[in-house]
């Protein structure tokens, strides 16, 4: 589960930073993205990308971590590229889905886990660095 | 040489990646097949039963051992791999004679993990072959085999550092596709395949060398160990500090109970974190017994327990990293063969390895789309452009439907057909012969729509061939949640979909282009007729 | 043979032949400079040895001038060559 979580979080990142982008922006919305919009669509986007890094690194671990993370990168960019291929005008509208389907599930980790135990306050602990997790696989399952 | 560093680059990327493309190709499908190879193992032996439902790590090993007891009592070396890691399929057992008849003393097994019998399943080369294709090729000898795949690895490192580099657009075509432009289609295609899995293609390619470097550049070896296999050998004991071994001591003492030892590695790694076993001279006075554990991330080489094979006193923990530039050479073997990936990863491991394919795919048509529309203007194709056309078809398209002919091939030969085993390889490539044969006789269009047909039927009716010659069919293991056996299935029917997409958007565009090309006569015959009339 | 045929048939040669034993005198000459032990100072020039062998091959199609590029190409094979015959020697047998 919190792969797909990471994963809806990296999607939604790269399609605030694909909108940042003239051609993409073109593609959605008549006409060209202000400077305004354009930062903040590329703030959406990092910070949707940093988000799916550190719960990543939170769950597998350094060692796991940023190979999990590179091959999520890969599937949210192809998803991607076919959206704005196929489907463009409905671009921002499955961005901010994913973003709205993220943050049910992390609600759902709230409640099921009580407040200490959500990704979200769980990941800034950077303190269990660099230690390797025994089971990184099962980990996911008791959090969410 | 041409005018401009850029210049030069592109066109060292142009007969970097054509000249081995299909090569390539060929490496990069069935080492993407591989990372599932021992799914596609149990695919390709029915009758195993069912993985086990966690048999205790320490029942296994007494079985083995006893097992490996009965087989080798006399053997140097005996060795355990637990289903625990990914690599393993089954209960693998494993003995290493020793003296002057040491290659007849040697031999391996797979136990059935709940009785520690043997298995004996169909002889088939099972997914382990189409994955150890993918280094070893088929049919070459290894030597040249490892070289040829090296000199490929060559040729796409240099592809894929002069692709950079000549990529004008890295960032602003980092999301853009756009279709129904011909060759920018193709070029677009290309470079977000190449850059959105760009860690991955560098990785596995340097990797790639990696593993066979002592070969490729025994020069460097043999300046500090001298020439020759000895020297080599020692180079690997210091290495892997393999140096201190005690010598045999002739004298029968029975074995230490190993399930203490057991104990000790589980408590200190984690249950069912046990990888493998290894006992150094069984049934002697110096015996040893070696525990490694399962790894957890891409670090291949893990912590391994040493202990008296008499006493079962523990005398030493090897660590996991024993020097720097070796922990990096395991780090990047250990990515490029993700066996410490779970499902998702290797999934994701999966995905990577098929953007890499078709990025070499998609490379070798945009050569051919862009000599095509240079010949718009100036008429008669070249014989290299008609060869890499046909070559194209039965290397992108027919070499997965050889692959698949190898699984028909495992359903269809009886069972105790002599050689059956090399026979399902055979098929392969006699398929994968005709595939490249069959554009010849052709026109291009044509035979890309009959090839992309023929895989449609051949995946997509792979899961009913499956139904008629075994009791596994995909309705019985999806039931059993048997999640290997169904997702082999449900695989090929997504592959026997996607071609059978393929194959639909390739005839339909053909036929409006037919279509096009007859309103445009018959047009011209109407305004021609005018006049006359 | 045209110009353009032999200026490919030269940088091809380079790269493939001169780019091998620059990558593997380089490589040599790397791990006899190392401080680790033996066998991880020949680990640590393999590693390396693939990124110089590709480097080189960029250099030899990327070089303004064919005689550029070979005078590179051997001076700094010959170079590393002889540095790694004196630190042979130096060290002993």
């Amino acid at each position: 589960m919190m792969e797909l979580l990471a994963l809806v979080l990296a999607y939604a990142g790269f399609v605030a930073l694909a909108l940042a982008m003239n051609r993409h922006h073109r593609q959605v919305w008549n006409g060209e993205a202000s400077e305004h919009t354009r930062i903040l669509l590329r703030i959406a986007g990092a910070a949707g990308l940093a988000s799916a890094f550190a719960l990543c690194i939170r769950y597998a671990g350094w060692s796991v971590g940023p190979v999990l993370m590179l091959g999520l990168l890969s599937a949210a960019g192809i998803a991607v590229v076919l959206l704005l291929t196929f489907r463009p005008r409905i671009a921002f509208a499955s961005g901010v889905v994913a973003v709205l389907f993220a943050g049910v599930m992390s609600g759902y980790a709230l409640v099921t886990n009580g407040i200490a135990k959500a990704p979200i306050l769980q990941k800034l602990q950077f303190h269990h660095w660099p230690a390797e997790r025994t089971q990184p696989q099962e980990q996911p399952e008791k959090v969410l | 040489m041409k005018d401009g560093f850029r210049q030069s680059m592109a066109w060292l990327h142009t007969w970097t990646g054509l000249l081995l493309g299909w090569v390539l190709f060929f490496i990069f499908l069935t080492g993407t097949a591989g990372y599932f190879d021992t799914e596609i193992d149990r695919w390709m032996r029915p009758e195993f039963p069912p993985p086990a439902s966690q048999v205790q790590t320490v029942k296994m090993l007494e079985r083995a051992v006893e097992r490996l007891q009965a087989k080798a009592p006399n053997a140097e070396r005996w060795r355990v791999s637990l289903p625990t890691d990914h690599g393993v399929v089954g209960l693998n057992v494993s003995w290493r004679g020793s003296g002057h008849d040491a290659a007849a003393a040697n031999g391996s097994e797979q136990l059935d993990q709940n009785s520690g019998e043997p298995l004996k399943p169909r002889a088939t080369g099972g997914g382990q072959l189409l994955y150890r294709m993918h280094y070893r090729l088929h049919y070459l000898p290894t030597t040249i085999s490892y070289w040829l795949v090296g000199i490929a690895a060559m040729f796409m490192l240099v592809a894929i550092l002069t692709g950079i580099i000549v990529h004008r657009k890295f960032f602003v075509d980092f999301f853009t596709f756009r279709q129904r432009k011909g060759q920018r289609s193709w070029l677009d295609a290309h470079n977000v395949l190449a850059v959105m899995a760009l860690p991955f293609h560098v990785m596995i390619t340097y990797s790639g060398l990696i593993f066979f470097a002592y070969l490729y550049m025994a020069p460097v070896i043999a300046a500090t160990y001298g020439f020759g296999e000895n020297s080599q050998r020692l180079y690997f004991d210091e290495l892997e500090g393999r140096l201190a071994r005690p010598a045999r001591a002739n004298t029968q003492v029975p074995l230490t109970p190993l399930a203490p030892l057991i104990a000790e590695a589980e408590a200190q790694w984690g249950e069912g974190r046990v990888r493998s076993l290894e006992i150094l001279y069984p049934g002697d006075s110096q015996a040893q017994v070696s525990i490694s554990q399962t790894p957890s991330g891409p670090l291949r080489r893990t912590a391994t327990m040493v202990f008296n094979g008499v006493s079962g006193a523990l005398i030493e923990v090897k660590p996991a990293i024993r020097s720097t530039p070796k922990a990096i050479r395991d780090t990047l073997l250990g990515l490029h063969e993700g066996l410490f990936a779970g499902p998702v990863l290797r999934w994701l491991y999966f995905l990577s390895g098929s953007i890499g394919t078709a990025m070499i795919a998609t490379g070798l048509v945009l050569w051919t789309v862009k000599r095509r529309e240079k010949l718009k203007r100036t008429g008669e194709p070249s014989f290299g452009l008609l060869l890499v056309e046909r070559l194209n078809i039965g290397t992108v398209v027919g070499l997965p439907i050889a692959i698949a002919a190898y699984f028909w091939a495992n359903r269809l030969i009886p069972a105790g057909v002599e050689g059956r085993a090399a026979w399902e390889a055979h098929a392969m490539f006699i398929a994968w012969t005709g595939m490249l044969l069959h554009p010849i006789f052709r026109p291009v269009q044509r035979a890309w729509i009959e090839q992309c047909w023929l895989a449609t039927a051949v995946f997509g009716l792979l899961p009913m061939l499956n139904a008629l010659t075994t009791n596994r069919h995909l309705a019985a293991s999806l039931a059993q949640g048997d999640w290997v056996l169904a997702g082999f299935d449900l695989t090929m029917l997504a592959f026997g979909a996607a071609f059978g997409c393929t194959a639909w958007m390739l005839s339909r565009r053909a036929r409006d282009r037919v279509t096009r090309h007859e309103t445009l006569l018959s047009f011209a015959a109407c305004k021609n007729a005018e006049p006359a009339e | 043979m045209t110009r353009h045929a032999t200026s490919v048939c030269q940088r091809v040669s380079a790269a493939i032949f001169g780019g091998y034993a620059l990558a593997a005198v380089f490589s040599t000459f790397f791990s006899y400079i190392l401080p680790t032990s033996r066998a991880e100072a020949a680990m640590s020039g393999l590693l390396l040895s693939f990124a110089v062998y590709a480097a080189t091959i960029l250099c030899a199609f990327g070089a303004r001038s064919i005689s550029r590029m070979w005078t590179g190409m051997i001076l700094l094979t010959a170079g590393f060559g002889l540095l790694a015959i004196l630190l042979k020697l130096a060290r002993g047998p």
